[in-house]
């Protein structure tokens, strides 16, 4: 079984109420704290579809903030427990966008792309050499049956890729749908060991 | 609870790329967090949507709507720049020779001597030690053309960015009418009827506070009818604080419509967002937190 790390360094909760707030998420089935780690990473990319310049910290807020409600009244009525993140999660919104319009003057939340493309072009170079070293890397971490199954799932394109995965899923004996969500864990932990050997070098 | 209707690939495509009306967007924002199945599914649509791109397969609308709306954000950019990367590696992985289904080896192995295994090992060593070297050098070739590909969507981006300008400027006059829209003459504050929120970014009541008003009277309904009794938190969304609490407060009905009144002391409000949070109370156990209302208060 995988050991979830729980990372609360700039969070305002203590430690009961963070347990209270991980049994709350966890709706009566203990997850190992996986449930919190999956609600977080749902409201990171809630506030990113929003272009919100700082996402994770946004959802950090969002989940403080029930954890204060949760600590304050004892309970919360709303169920499922995703359904009332998400309600806080919009206040978080709309305060960020009011905070932001007043501010941060507009032209500075553009996207880095306008940068001067030739220093992009020479970032990207010595940015692609690392990511390059770091995904080799990752991928021989992987297991040999996970490493061949994320290259054959991958692999090809249009007609030719959806027969291959089709006759994956025959092969491992589960759903497309289940093989697809096999899939993008396999992506989303060699993206995050890409990500985090990259920050290391 | 009524089913959910199926949303298909391209719907969710279209949500990616900010392709749809504001109203279906907050819907599917509330789904994709509180949806178990549609969250999972989301997620699988993206990273073929990114592969798309970065094999180079998207085309027309759809790439103009990739680069100027998906590679807006940093996040979205680097799983783009690892969808490229990723294809790279499996490319080369599935175009370099595989030595453990060698044919060729296999008839030969049969007849060794079992004193030969140490040299045959040091051969496989040997063999895939070429083969790693052989398949660094494709990987750092494929990489820097990927830089190149990479390189030119970023000249494709610095357009767009032009196209983003034309567009601040159509933001710019939105905000100008919302300016007019405060500023015009006060609506009537006579029990103003607040709706739970669930979603809708873009819809949450603005009340305009006349001078000399001691309270504000609101009506905040009900999505399901069935306690007796309420109280009502007024919390300042900021700082989480909860800044008045009311008194015991009994259910209406108001066109056959279940509401709670309730009068807030237009004193503690500023012009700002507030939050109301419906309580319902039971004899002998802790308030039940029902909803939550959004409202902006501004002052005139």
């Amino acid at each position: 079984m995988s050991v979830v790390t729980l990372d609360r360094r700039d969070s305002g909760t203590s430690g009961t109420s963070f347990t209270r707030l991980l049994r709350w998420l966890d709706d009566g089935v203990d997850s190992k704290g996986e449930r919190y780690l999956e609600i977080r990473r749902r409201l990171v990319a809630y506030f990113d579809r929003r272009n919100r310049p700082a996402p994770d910290i946004l959802a950090d807020e969002t989940l403080d903030r029930v954890s204060r409600t949760l600590e304050e009244s004892g309970r919360i009525k709303v169920t499922p427990p995703a359904r009332y993140c998400y309600v806080v999660a919009r206040f978080v919104l709309l305060e960020d966008i009011r905070r932001n319009q007043r501010e941060v003057p507009f032209d500075e939340t553009r996207p880095a792309s306008q940068h001067n493309p030739s220093a992009n072009r020479a970032e990207t170079d010595d940015g692609a050499e690392r990511s390059l070293q770091c995904l080799t890397h990752c991928l021989n971490k992987l297991k040999p049956e996970d490493r061949t199954l994320i290259v054959e799932y991958y692999r090809d394109a249009k007609r030719q890729r959806i027969d291959r995965r089709r006759e994956l899923a025959r092969g491992l004996g589960i759903s497309m749908n289940a093989l697809a969500i096999r899939t993008w864990r396999l992506r989303a932990s060699l993206e995050a060991c890409v990500a985090a050997c990259r920050n290391r070098r | 609870m009524p089913p959910t209707p199926p949303i298909s690939d391209d719907h969710l495509i279209r949500y990616l790329l900010g392709a749809l009306p504001a109203d279906e967007v907050e819907r599917l924002d509330e789904r994709t967090v509180v949806d178990d199945e549609l969250a999972e599914r989301l997620r699988v649509v993206e990273d073929d949507l990114v592969d798309s791109y970065a094999a180079g397969t998207l085309t027309g609308e759809r790439l103009q709507r990739f680069e100027t709306f998906y590679l807006a954000s940093p996040r979205r950019r680097s799983k783009a720049a690892f969808a490229k990367g990723l294809r790279a590696a499996i490319d080369r992985s599935t175009h370099q020779p595989r030595p453990v289904q060698n044919r060729a080896t296999q008839p030969a192995r049969q007849i060794w001597h079992a004193s030969w295994w140490p040299l045959a090992a040091a051969a496989v060593l040997i063999l895939a030690i070429g083969v790693l070297f052989l398949q660094n050098f494709t990987l750092r070739r494929e990489l820097r053309e990927t830089a190149r590909h990479m390189a030119d969507a970023s000249q494709r981006a610095t357009t767009a960015a032009q196209q983003l300008e034309v567009e601040q400027a159509a933001t710019a006059a939105a905000k100008q009418a919302l300016v007019d829209a405060r500023s015009a003459p006060a609506l009537a504050v006579v029990a103003l009827v607040l709706l739970p929120q669930t979603r809708g970014v873009t819809s949450v009541s603005i009340v305009a506070v006349p001078p000399g008003a001691s309270a504000l009277p609101l009506n905040l309904r009900l999505e399901s009818p069935g306690g007796t009794s309420y109280d009502v938190a007024l919390r300042d969304p900021a700082s989480n604080r909860t800044i008045w609490r009311s008194r015991s407060l009994a259910p209406e009905r108001v066109r056959q419509i279940p509401m709670v009144p309730v009068s807030l002391p237009t004193g503690l409000l500023k012009a700002q967002h507030y939050a109301l949070d419906l309580f319902e109370l039971r004899p002998g156990s802790a308030p039940d937190f029902v909803s939550s209302y959004a409202f902006e208060v501004v002052r005139q």
